[in-house]
């Protein structure tokens, strides 16, 4: 299938007076046209400033030091303020983990969505403005439309400011909706709501998602295809069920042994053993080593590229000397 | 409704603030040394005279009884006569309000015409020369006495340079030194709670939505963070409001601008009692509106705080 977006080995650095911190460390993630992609990993793996990347909204002092993002064929890096401005909220829309802060509480809910038409559509004027952001509403299931329009974002609940927020994100009809952690702060029976949702508008819409979240629960339900994020690098890449079919990668298989199980209610819960490395002294071979039940000594001396994995599908790639082959992806 | 509710509720809780104020006053008052008449009259005078007219006057009654037949004048407008000027206290103090008007207005839009820039420009540019310049400037609005720098202002653009007059109440020119000195210090304060104010707003989850929505920088500080940077800002506005309005009394008195800070000064020196308490009611009155007002521009601005 034709790719929307194309990243190839992204490099977002942050310079800060403890060293150089390496956030985002040559990425590379294509994005086919109406898919839903997800990048899931811990807290702190980079897969959130992989978001803000590709939206250039990376503050001081992180810095986007190499590669490319390409949306159609155009390479957004290459923009100029102005350029990014219009694609922003316009071709590439974002929602946020925090349904209850990502709102401006000062101003009502249906000025904030007016406001993402209005800066992209000039032409536009109030009154239709106003009835397409009444529309949107309706579209992503706020009951009563017209009266929640004049809302304040503290008089909604968590499920419904979450649904006025991809309201806002949807209402230009962009080509890819990146959603960052969009559930993870709301109770489980909104959250599987709020997935519907995205996935009934992808669907609707023909817009592409990419989602971020350190659920491989919420990835299996909408995904079609997914990144495995440990410490700014890509470890595994692989179609949803092949993936979980067949783990390759001992980080993925430790993501997956730490979903609860509702069968063995009286086991410890399964962790991975020691802490995500610090950015700033990352250790010398592969990234996950010291935290690997595998690891040979020659894991801590070289890193390993990412190696293409003889399965059912195949476009499956790990970073892992278990499945070293001469076939490694381009980019590397 | 609510609102006309809220603030009638709020006339009506500040009540016993100015009953409490006047009792403190009378009470403090009555333990200062030295009393009208003998200020009056010098040392020349007989004791007896002293005494007939502190008994004429109703300075010999208890404390108490002075109070409550003060509050029940005071209910009806009465605040007394003034002991030196022989005038009507409330006519006195509505003569020289409006002199403080007139320079509180002049001093306050100084202080947020420059006072709110600089703390916006000191916020989106921080660290910068311009953010250092304009935190020195306001440092030193707040911190230098306000007699210090209206004698240094005097000294260099009247004396020395002889643009504007030294001091007295004619023309607007008389009005912009110490217009300067009371805005400048003021100015101070509002761009360093802007920018603080600012800069934390900055760090919300919101200001990431706006500029993901492709909202212009400008636009994103100006249309989403200030409103919300503004609540502690608007709230030290009217507060500051409130104060110069009840009377700059250093400043009017170095300028001499017959205001209410000088008639309260006058009445200190002379023990005129009944001007004093004047004065003091009618600076409660004022600081309690201003609370008031500041309250009522809060929940204008933030809905969550809004009386439902």
């Amino acid at each position: 299938m034709e790719d929307l977006l194309n990243i190839s080995n992204l490099k977002t650095h942050f310079f800060t007076k403890k060293g150089v911190v390496p956030a985002v460390d040559g990425v590379s993630i294509s994005i086919p046209k109406s898919s839903i992609i997800g990048i899931v990993g811990e807290s702190g793996c980079g897969k959130s400033m992989t978001a803000m990347s590709i939206m250039q909204l990376i503050q001081k002092p992180g810095k986007i030091v190499g590669g490319k993002i390409q949306l159609d064929n155009e390479n957004l890096l290459s923009y100029s303020k102005d350029q990014m401005r219009n694609i922003r909220g316009n071709k590439i829309s974002m929602i946020f983990q925090e349904p209850m802060t990502a709102l401006n509480p000062v101003y009502t809910v249906g000025r904030q969505v007016t406001e993402a038409i209005t800066i992209h559509h000039r032409e536009i004027k109030k009154e239709e403005a106003r009835q397409k952001t009444i529309d949107i509403f309706r579209a992503v299931g706020i009951p009563e439309p017209e009266k929640r329009f004049h809302s304040y974002p503290h008089q909604l609940s968590g499920g419904l400011r979450q649904r006025v927020m991809i309201g806002m994100a949807m209402v230009c009809n962009p080509e890819l909706m990146i959603a960052d952690e969009p559930t993870t702060a709301l109770d489980v029976t909104i959250e599987a709501q709020i997935l519907m949702l995205m996935k009934n508008l992808q669907k609707e819409r023909n817009t592409s998602i990419l989602l971020i979240t350190h659920n491989l629960g919420v990835v299996a339900e909408v995904c079609d295809y997914v990144y495995v994020m440990y410490a700014g690098k890509i470890m595994e890449q692989a179609d949803t069920f092949e993936l979980f079919k067949n783990t390759c990668h001992q980080y993925t298989d430790g993501l997956m042994k730490s979903i609860p199980k509702i069968t063995d209610e009286k086991k410890r819960l399964y962790n991975i053993k020691g802490m995500v490395p610090n950015l700033t002294k990352l250790p010398k071979g592969c990234r996950f080593c010291p935290r690997c039940e595998k690891a040979t000594p020659r894991c801590f001396e070289e890193e390993p590229l990412l190696y293409k994995v003889k399965g059912e599908k195949d476009d499956h790639y790990v970073r892992c000397f278990l499945h070293e082959n001469s076939e490694v992806k381009e980019n590397e | 409704m609510a609102t006309i509710k809220f603030i009638v509720k709020r006339i009506l809780i500040s009540i016993p603030v100015i009953v409490g104020v006047i009792l403190i006053i009378f009470l403090l008052l009555n333990v200062v040394p030295g009393d009208p008449v003998t200020l009056m009259m010098k040392e020349h005078i007989k004791p007896e005279l002293i005494e007939q007219m502190k008994e004429q006057m109703g300075l010999n009654d208890p404390v108490m009884v002075r109070f409550a037949k003060y509050m029940k004048n005071a209910i009806m407008g009465d605040f007394g006569v003034s002991y030196k000027l022989n005038r009507n206290v409330t006519s006195l103090i509505l003569t020289a309000f409006p002199h403080t008007v007139r320079l509180s207005v002049f001093a306050a839009l100084i202080a947020w015409i420059i006072g709110i820039p600089a703390g916006i420009v000191s916020a989106v540019k921080q660290n910068s020369f311009t953010d250092r310049f304009f935190m020195s400037f306001s440092l030193m609005g707040v911190s230098m006495p306000v007699f210090w720098a209206a004698l240094m202002l005097q000294y260099i653009f009247a004396f020395k340079l002889k643009w504007i007059p030294v001091s007295g109440y004619e023309t607007w020119k008389h009005l912009l030194m110490p217009a300067v000195v009371l805005g400048w210090s003021s100015a101070g304060t509002i761009a360093r709670l802007t920018r603080s104010s600012l800069l934390e707003i900055m760090k919300n989850d919101f200001v990431r939505t706006a500029r993901a929505k492709g909202l212009k920088e400008n636009a994103v500080v100006v249309g989403h963070a200030l409103k919300n940077a503004m609540l502690p800002v608007v709230t030290m506005m009217a507060i500051q409001v409130a104060s110069l309005l009840s009377g700059a009394v250093i400043t009017e008195s170095v300028f001499g601008i017959p205001g209410i800070g000088r008639l309260a000064v006058n009445a200190i020196q002379t023990r005129d009692m009944p001007l004093l308490q004047g004065t003091v009611v009618f600076t409660t009155i004022i600081i309690i509106a201003g609370n008031l007002v500041a309250d009522i521009l809060y929940s204008v601005i933030d809905p969550r705080i809004r009386v439902e």
